[in-house]
């Protein structure tokens, strides 16, 4: 009896686990996917295939895994972690070259920022549009050494205390002075990352920078800098980067190569011919009346490749 | 026999369902994907160079990415250091993959850690799977080269990775 009752739940506990199963397969057929925001996608039949194939253009060497993408205009909130009042590179000089190449006139609907247009879901492509909404401070609320998961509480409290407003459809970026260590590996594994959690009820996206000058020969490509100023000319690159992505694989489940490389991971650190020498103030963007020197982003269209504005050449230098 | 069987059919309903959770490889645990450091791009450059003229048995590549007095120490007996010479005709790769790759800057000396997937051979030892490595990188004459590498097998197996983990 009692060997009949665990062949039965045995038998159960596998048709559960193989209904998973086929569900996580269907993963892998990632042309006829409406995203969940689940982390997979599913089919959907009210789709025609003709939008199907118009929406979700593939086959240059980054694949689309079925999950949502950023549409329309894009807002980004900006919170301004620790002392930014220090001078140097912490200043209100270095507050207004990043709140500048966000502005109206800056990355949004740049021919850079429209790279990105070229990635979609089967709800539309990506606008090319971004810019800046509003701007927070935070006084070392989780002090000079912050964990991944301080991180998303600074975001957190932004949100829960109306500093700044809940938006799904923005992207935080918590930018910290050059005296804050993210303690997961700034400045030996990387110089910025982005990722999404659900905070307030809502998916919200959100992504960690550093100042740069804490560790230039890591995270800044010119000890002299187009602005002069190198925080604001490191972290630039590095908000760009993170901004593509964040845009184009929000939920971390759309778009990736067969290396788990994202769009802008596969042209980091890659910026194309510049004006000038990199390293002694080169640069290869102008936006919002300044000289830029941004890593190039992959564009889904022509076999792919690393360019500097939508429809430019592909280089990989 | 029937416990027994019981058993062995749960074993492969469960390694089943491990299989299954891969493709989408996310799980219920949200990582985080990162933008890799310049020197973390700059030496897995270097480090993919260095183990493809390994495995090309291009040994004048290898010289120019080592410095003359380069060893390996590994902590099998004999604790003995692998000098220069025969790393450089000895280590034979096959396949390889680096991942996880961090790289601290102290000066002239970089030092890169990251987990080396392989197979192949150094002599006559196999040398297939995941080894721990650190590996110290000087400069001579502007040029990059490594100077010492410590290298340890891992003692979990490695996972396949192939989607965005966070890490580079």
């Amino acid at each position: 009896m009692r060997d009949n009752v665990l062949r039965r739940g045995t038998l159960l506990l596998c048709l559960a686990l193989a209904s998973t199963f086929s569900v996580a397969q269907s993963v892998k057929d990632s042309h006829h996917l409406t995203p969940t925001g689940k982390g997979w996608g599913e089919n959907n039949p009210n789709i025609p295939d003709a939008q199907k194939a118009r929406s979700v253009i593939t086959g240059n060497r980054i694949n689309y895994h079925g999950g949502p993408v950023m549409l329309n205009k894009v807002n980004a909130y900006f919170i301004w972690y620790g002392n930014w009042g220090a001078g140097g590179s912490n200043s209100s000089e270095t507050i207004t070259l990043l709140n500048d190449l966000y502005s109206s006139g800056g990355l949004n609907n740049s021919g850079y920022e429209r790279i990105n247009s070229t990635y979609g879901s089967n709800s539309g492509n990506v606008s090319g549009s971004v810019e800046l909404a509003a701007t927070a401070y935070d006084n070392y609320s989780h002090g000079t050494r912050l964990s991944d998961s301080a991180v998303e509480a600074v975001v957190a409290n932004a949100i829960n205390s109306n500093k700044l407003p809940k938006d799904a459809n923005g992207i935080y970026f918590v930018l910290t002075s050059s005296d804050v260590n993210e303690t997961s590996g700034f400045c030996t594994q990387y110089c910025g990352w982005h990722t999404h959690g659900r905070i307030a009820g809502s998916d919200i996206k959100y992504s960690f920078v550093g100042n740069p000058d804490r560790c230039p020969s890591a995270c800044e490509a010119e000890t002299s800098s187009p602005n002069g100023d190198s925080g604001a000319d490191g972290m630039a690159s590095i908000m760009a980067h993170e901004t593509e992505e964040a845009i184009s694989d929000p939920d971390l489940n759309a778009w990736y190569d067969s290396s788990g490389a994202e769009n802008a991971d596969k042209c980091a650190w890659m910026f194309g011919p510049t004006t000038g020498s990199v390293g002694s103030g080169g640069y290869n963007q102008t936006l919002a009346g300044h000289h830029w020197l941004i890593q190039m982003n992959w564009e889904n269209s022509r076999g792919g490749g690393c360019d500097q504005t939508k429809g430019g050449a592909f280089y990989n230098f | 026999m029937r416990v027994v069987g019981f058993a062995i059919g749960s074993l492969i309903c469960l390694a089943l369902t491990g299989s299954a959770q891969q493709p989408n490889g996310k799980g219920a645990t949200v990582g985080r994907i990162v933008t890799q450091t310049r020197l973390v791009s700059l030496y897995s450059n270097l480090e993919t160079q260095l183990a493809n003229a390994a495995e090309k048995n291009d040994q004048m590549k290898m010289k120019e990415l080592l410095t003359d007095d380069f060893n390996q120490w590994t902590p099998a007996p004999s604790g003995d250091p692998v000098p220069v010479d025969d790393w450089i005709t000895k280590y034979r790769p096959s396949s390889f993959r680096i991942r996880q790759m961090a790289v601290q800057n102290f000066g002239k000396i970089n030092v890169a850690s990251f987990i080396l997937t392989q197979r192949g051979s150094f002599g006559e030892s196999p040398t297939n799977g995941s080894y721990f490595v650190v590996d110290l990188w000087t400069e001579e004459g502007g040029q990059p080269k490594l100077a010492v590498r410590y290298i340890s097998p891992l003692q979990q197996p490695s996972v396949k990775v192939s989607t965005p983990t966070g890490k580079q």
